[in-house]
């Protein structure tokens, strides 16, 4: 279980540092707010984030002080908060960019979401974790996934119906699909976290540990396959729509 | 949230050249697109003039509308013609950018 937690760590590691770059350089040039939302999302959450919260956990072995862990660990979920809030950002401004009840939705979570950060730097980590400031803020982190899983998924039936008449490229309905999938499977692996934290469960060998491998990897990959297809995949899936249609 | 001017633009020519009023020729259209999976908030030139060719004629006639036909050609002609304000990208139009 340990071999497949660490596979699947670095295969978000890389994904998240890949497409967070190459996002953030097409909001170089477009200067439009969703990919630059998403691309700091992966850049600060999904990678720097992740890898601080991966050297900064006590159980990692790393041979690092206590407190310099601990620092470590801190910055790590704050930043993952931030790159939360970034999915916040970027399915308020795609998917409801007019919607004011939308942008105060998104405003609010992400005050949640960094008042909840108090219970990290204040007390232990290991109290931080159990605290109901954290699980609250954990709770609300989910619910952005949620919504971006939710609309995803909503919009992609849509295209599927354009598709049938020729309104839609068969690859962005695909899109939509895989990263309402990437979205949902994000879901999984913050619940049964927050599942692991709460009920202290530490054998690597219980099926929590498997479900988080599982979906730990699901989410990058199919992040991967949204925004970076091989042309395989997308001679499939253009096939597909032709037989369809 | 409001519609986009392409909606508004086609409801209301429906609702002058047809005994439609306004909420009957709004509804006729939000179904139309609704069958295509669109929304009136986002509806493109592009899109709405597919939604004419290839479901808009079967909705009008259904709700006793008899010229139909030349109605939607006209329309179809203006649509193209007109300038419509910039509206916000749609969440099609974010996706494919994003997948380069």
């Amino acid at each position: 279980m340990l071999l497949l937690l660490g596979i699947s760590s670095l295969v978000s590691l890389a994904a998240a540092l890949v497409l967070g770059i190459r996002l953030l350089r097409l909001a170089a040039r477009t200067r439009a707010m969703p990919e630059l939302a998403m691309g700091t999302g992966f850049v600060l959450g999904g990678f720097l984030g992740f890898f601080l919260i991966l050297v900064g956990n006590p159980a990692a072995g790393s041979g690092m002080s206590v407190p310099t862990s601990e620092l470590l660990f801190r910055i790590g979920i704050s930043l993952l908060g931030v790159g939360v809030s970034c999915t916040y950002v970027f399915v308020w401004q795609t998917f409801r960019p007019e919607s004011a009840t939308a942008r105060r939705l998104t405003f609010a979570a992400i005050a949640c979401i960094l008042g909840s950060l108090w219970a990290i730097w204040t007390g232990t980590v290991e109290e931080a974790l159990l605290s109901p400031l954290n699980i609250f803020g954990e709770i609300v982190r989910m619910a952005g996934m949620v919504w971006g899983c939710s609309e995803a998924l909503l919009y992609h039936v849509a295209m599927k119906r354009r598709l049938a008449l020729g309104l839609a490229d068969p690859l962005v309905t695909n899109r939509f699909l895989l990263w309402g999938i990437a979205m949902g499977a994000g879901v999984i692996t913050a619940f049964t976290g927050l599942y692991m934290t709460v009920s202290g469960l530490v054998d690597p060998n219980s099926w929590p540990y498997l479900v988080l491998g599982i979906f730990a990897t699901i989410s990058p990959a199919a992040q991967w396959l949204a925004f970076f297809p091989p042309s395989k995949y997308c001679d499939w899936i253009q096939g597909s729509a032709g037989e369809v249609g | 949230m409001a519609d986009s001017p392409v909606f508004d633009f086609v409801s209301s020519f429906i609702e002058a050249g047809t005994s439609l009023d306004r909420l009957e020729s709004k509804g006729t259209v939000r179904l139309a697109l609704k069958q295509a999976g669109l929304e009136a908030r986002s509806v493109t030139v592009d899109q709405m003039a597919v939604i004419l060719e290839k479901i808009m004629t079967h909705e009008l006639t259904a709700r006793g509308v008899d010229d139909a036909e030349p109605l939607l050609a006209r329309l179809a002609s203006e649509l193209e013609t007109h300038v419509f304000e910039a509206q916000h990208d749609s969440p099609e139009t974010v996706f494919a950018r994003l997948g380069g």
